[in-house]
């Protein structure tokens, strides 16, 4: 049984949660929170009762200025007045820091410690908490950032100040209550201490824990709460039997497992997909997939967990009185970077993608719903959040199609960075320092100039797009690379950066050339087994389109990309039964540019997607010699000729 | 009056992803219930002046490439048939480059309109040969093999693709409902889901076909 007690003194009055709260709707806000049924439901869109808004960032608004009741001198003044103690310290658990960042490496050196900064000084209450506080001078003015780190934490070489030592085990209610009195925020007693439900008896010390008078039996319905009146000296326990309140339902609206523990907070994460779900009905959305949640409460303490397969989401602490949360898009498996409009300073560009979603208003916390909607305008921060979640999670659908197919995962850790404005992609990897020196102007005419010079993404998705399963596609092309790139590595990959970026300066054909620029084959060969893997890959995510067609048949009538260059519908060929026209025809691939199209001679199939990447090694770096590796290597195992397989490279 | 942009690309380009190129089809007769041996006519005729459903202008293409493709499926079944087209006698004129093609899902006729006096044309009919509940569409590959030409007033390419809505029997309603019918339930989920966005932008027309 639960066991749980009330603080009586204080001044406080007692009160229990009430679920028929009014709705919430911030107008100001895009993201808008809808109290029902239990259930804290945030609807992020850049529409709001059929108005198009293009939203920007909102500033944060601080109230006053409060005495810290979390340092360690504070804690044990208190400890000295309520226990008649002699202590002068407690131990440290956290450092409560301020870092002075001067240049784009310093931010990047915090960027990498993945603490979560703020920038606005903690000490003060948060009148409306928004995307921002400090206004910036210019680009690249730098922002004071405050951050509360465990006391062992590894200082990366940023100038910092520690504000204080602070202690937030929590261990000890009645003492944390009491250093709230003494430093003037009784006042938050009982949202932040007590809560609306009272303190678990398992949060008290040792030495109170020994003064409880045994639990009582309760009939059924019923449980025990433990009722302290520390008026009297020493205190007075009271055990009380009082009905069990009604549960929580076992799963939410995304099915995931909602916690019996109302102060638990927990939820999910969905994505409107514009191809799998149904515009304005959250319940066809997708989840999104192994993104960092971020839980904050009113003072120091915050937690961070990730989002699972199915978008659900759980801490297993309490939190009481209000708390904010953010989403994060990092994973183990990438970052994606990006900004929507308002750019303020250099920092929006180099962090994660990080989504205020809104101030969390308890007692109950462990049914919190975040559902992604499709965006309208160009550039809002809905773009940025859903083109995010969309690229996210192609991250995690490549890892398993990998799997399947017996190819690399793309890189661990894999830096993307989203454009608003731009819908083709790139894959630099990490040829960044090398295009610094060599090639930052050429790329600065397609990137915004910062992105180019001083932080080049691993992988440049743009994002806009309308339609999932399109963006999909290109996330999934650029993956491609990032898969090809772990078994060529860096200097094979700069010399394919070389050649794109020669043949954009040249402007042909963009970045991809043709069959007579620099380092053609190279181009021809990666470019060809990034489309490939887009369009299969997309066609198992997305078996009907936007398109009304298939990926999968697009392949089919794939050529190349221009003439005699970048073989698209090569590697479909090798591995399928070959197309067939039905009676009179004399085309069956087109080339990509409206070039041509062709009647293609495939008698070849049954070439694996793994066979033909165990080929694309370091030193294969046309299509000419990835046709003899995969003769050599592979065509044993098949049932086709050498003749054959010729045959069907000589089509392109 | 039509009035036809030609002027350079202005703000519309920060506000659409894709140009949205209305292409008119019409089915006839428009029934919904045929017999085996019946010809259903398909036709699309039009100016070479197209509206375009995203910037809400009309533009002139001129000799467009749109790669338009036509599948038939069978809905009788809890497994969709997408080779249907194979249950149909397929008449095309010889003047049109518009041929059946094997793919590895289905069968589809594939091919281009014909362009002559300002005006793009195909036609073909086909004629029952198996009862059914069939669902036609046709929709083109414009946004991929034909996303390079340009026309007057087009913003860069990397700002807006292209794109189609083939729009049948000036938006009828070509008895989606049949959907319905269908014991695949993808269908009835499509149904609620995807009316306009597949079924209306691309030409679908549902009907059955009896002994």
């Amino acid at each position: 049984m639960k066991i749980r007690f009330i603080l009586l003194s204080l001044s406080l009055s007692l009160f229990f949660f009430d679920c028929k709260k009014e709705d919430i709707i911030d107008r100001n806000n895009p993201t808008t929170a809808i109290q029902n049924s239990g259930s804290l439901i945030f609807n992020v869109t850049d529409k709001v009762n059929g108005l198009e808004l293009r939203s920007g960032n909102s500033k944060t608004v601080l109230g006053a200025l409060r005495q810290n009741p979390f340092t360690v001198q504070n804690l044990a003044a208190a400890h000295r007045f309520l226990y008649n103690s002699s202590i002068t310290t407690v131990p440290t658990t956290d450092l409560y820091v301020k870092f002075l960042p001067t240049t784009l490496d310093q931010i990047n050196l915090l960027e990498k410690t993945d603490e979560n900064f703020y920038d606005y000084p903690l000490e003060y209450a948060v009148d409306t908490m928004g995307d921002y506080y400090q206004d910036m001078q210019s680009l690249l003015s730098f922002p004071t950032l405050y951050a509360v780190v465990k006391s062992d934490f590894n200082f990366p070489q940023v100038p910092y100040q520690i504000i204080a030592n602070l202690n937030l085990s929590k261990n000890d209610p009645l003492l944390l209550a009491e250093s709230f009195r003494l430093t003037g925020n009784q006042s938050d007693i009982q949202s932040y201490i007590v809560g609306a439900n009272g303190i678990n008896i398992e949060d008290l010390d040792d030495d109170v824990q020994a003064r409880i008078p045994p639990e009582p039996e309760c009939p059924p319905g019923f449980h025990a709460v433990l009722y302290i009146d520390e008026t009297t000296r020493p205190f007075t326990y009271t055990w009380e039997c009082e009905p069990i309140p009604p549960s929580d339902p076992i799963l939410n609206g995304c099915g995931c497992a909602v916690t019996q523990n109302r102060r638990h907070p927990g939820g999910c994460i969905r994505l409107d997909d514009t191809e799998l779900s149904m515009p304005g009905f959250p319940n066809t959305f997708v989840p999104v997939r192994r993104v960092k949640i971020i839980i904050k409460d009113t003072w120091f303490t915050e937690d961070e967990t990730m989002t699972n397969d199915n978008g659900c989401w759980q801490i297993t602490k309490e939190y009481k009185g209000n708390a904010w949360m953010w989403i994060k898009f990092k994973s183990d498996r990438c970052k994606i970077r990006g900004a929507g409009e308002g750019v303020r300073a250099v920092w929006d560009w180099i962090s994660a993608v990080k989504d205020y979603i809104g101030k969390l208003e308890g007692p109950a916390f462990n049914s919190i719903r975040v559902d992604y909607n499709r965006w309208t305008n160009q550039g809002s921060r809905e773009h940025i959040y859903w083109g995010a979640a969309t690229v996210n999670n192609a991250v995690h659908e490549f890892y398993e199609y990998a799997a399947q197919d017996g190819i690399n995962a793309p890189k661990s850790g894999l830096d993307i960075y989203v454009d608003r404005n731009h819908a083709n992609g790139a894959a630099y990897m990490s040829s960044q320092i090398w295009i610094a020196d060599h090639l930052a102007a050429v790329l600065a005419s397609q990137l915004t100039w910062i992105i180019s010079v001083a932080f080049l993404p691993e992988v440049y998705i743009g994002i806009d797009f309308q339609n999932s399963d399109r963006q999909k596609r290109l996330a999934y092309h650029e993956i491609a690379h990032s898969s090809h790139y772990t078994q060529v590595g860096t200097l094979y990959w700069n010399e394919l950066v070389e050649a794109e970026a020669l043949a954009l300066q040249l402007n042909i054909n963009e970045s991809h050339g043709n069959s007579n620029s620099h380092d053609a084959g190279r181009i021809a060969l990666c470019e060809s087994w990034a489309d490939h893997i887009g369009n299969t890959y997309a066609h198992r995510s997305y078996p009907t389109t936007s398109f009304g067609g298939t990926f999968q048949a697009l392949l089919e009538s794939s050529w190349n990309e221009s003439q005699d260059h970048i073989p698209i519908g090569l590697y479909n060929d090798l591995s399928d039964i070959g197309e067939t026209l039905i009676g009179i025809g004399t085309i069956s691939a087109c080339n990509e540019d409206g070039s041509g199209c062709t009647l293609i001679d495939d008698q070849v199939s049954g070439f694996t997607i793994r066979q033909m990447y165990t080929c694309l090694t370091l030193d294969i770096t046309n299509p000419e010699q990835f046709r003899q590796r995969l003769i050599l290597n592979h065509l044993a195992s098949t049932s086709n000729t050498e003749a054959q397989v010729n045959t069907l490279f000589n089509e392109y | 009056m039509i009035l036809v942009s030609n002027g350079s690309c202005n703000k519309d380009c920060n506000d659409i992803s894709s140009y949205i190129f209305e292409l008119p089809v019409t089915l006839s007769p428009a029934k919904d219930t045929f017999n085996i041996g019946d010809t259903i006519t398909i036709t699309s005729t039009f100016s070479d002046v197209v509206f375009d459903r995203s910037t809400l202008k009309y533009f002139k293409l001129v000799d467009f490439k749109f790669y338009p493709e036509m599948r038939m499926r069978e809905i009788s079944d809890t497994a969709t048939n997408e080779a249907a087209l194979l249950n149909f006698e397929v008449l095309i004129d010889g003047s049109y480059n518009f041929v059946p093609f094997q793919y590895s899902d289905g069968v589809s006729l594939v091919g281009q309109y014909n362009y002559s006096n300002n005006k793009y044309q195909l036609e073909y009919k086909i004629i029952p040969t198996k009862a059914g509940l069939f669902y036609h569409s046709i929709f083109t590959l414009l946004f991929e093999f034909g996303k390079n030409q340009d026309f007057d007033g087009r913003c860069p390419h990397s700002k807006a693709g292209l794109d189609t809505y083939q729009k049948l029997n000036d938006g009828a309603d070509n008895n989606v409902g049949f959907l319905l019918d269908s014991p695949e339930e993808s269908w009835h989920f499509y149904y609620e889901t995807k009316r306009e966005s597949q079924f209306n932008r691309f030409g679908g027309y549902c009907f059955y076909v009896k002994e």
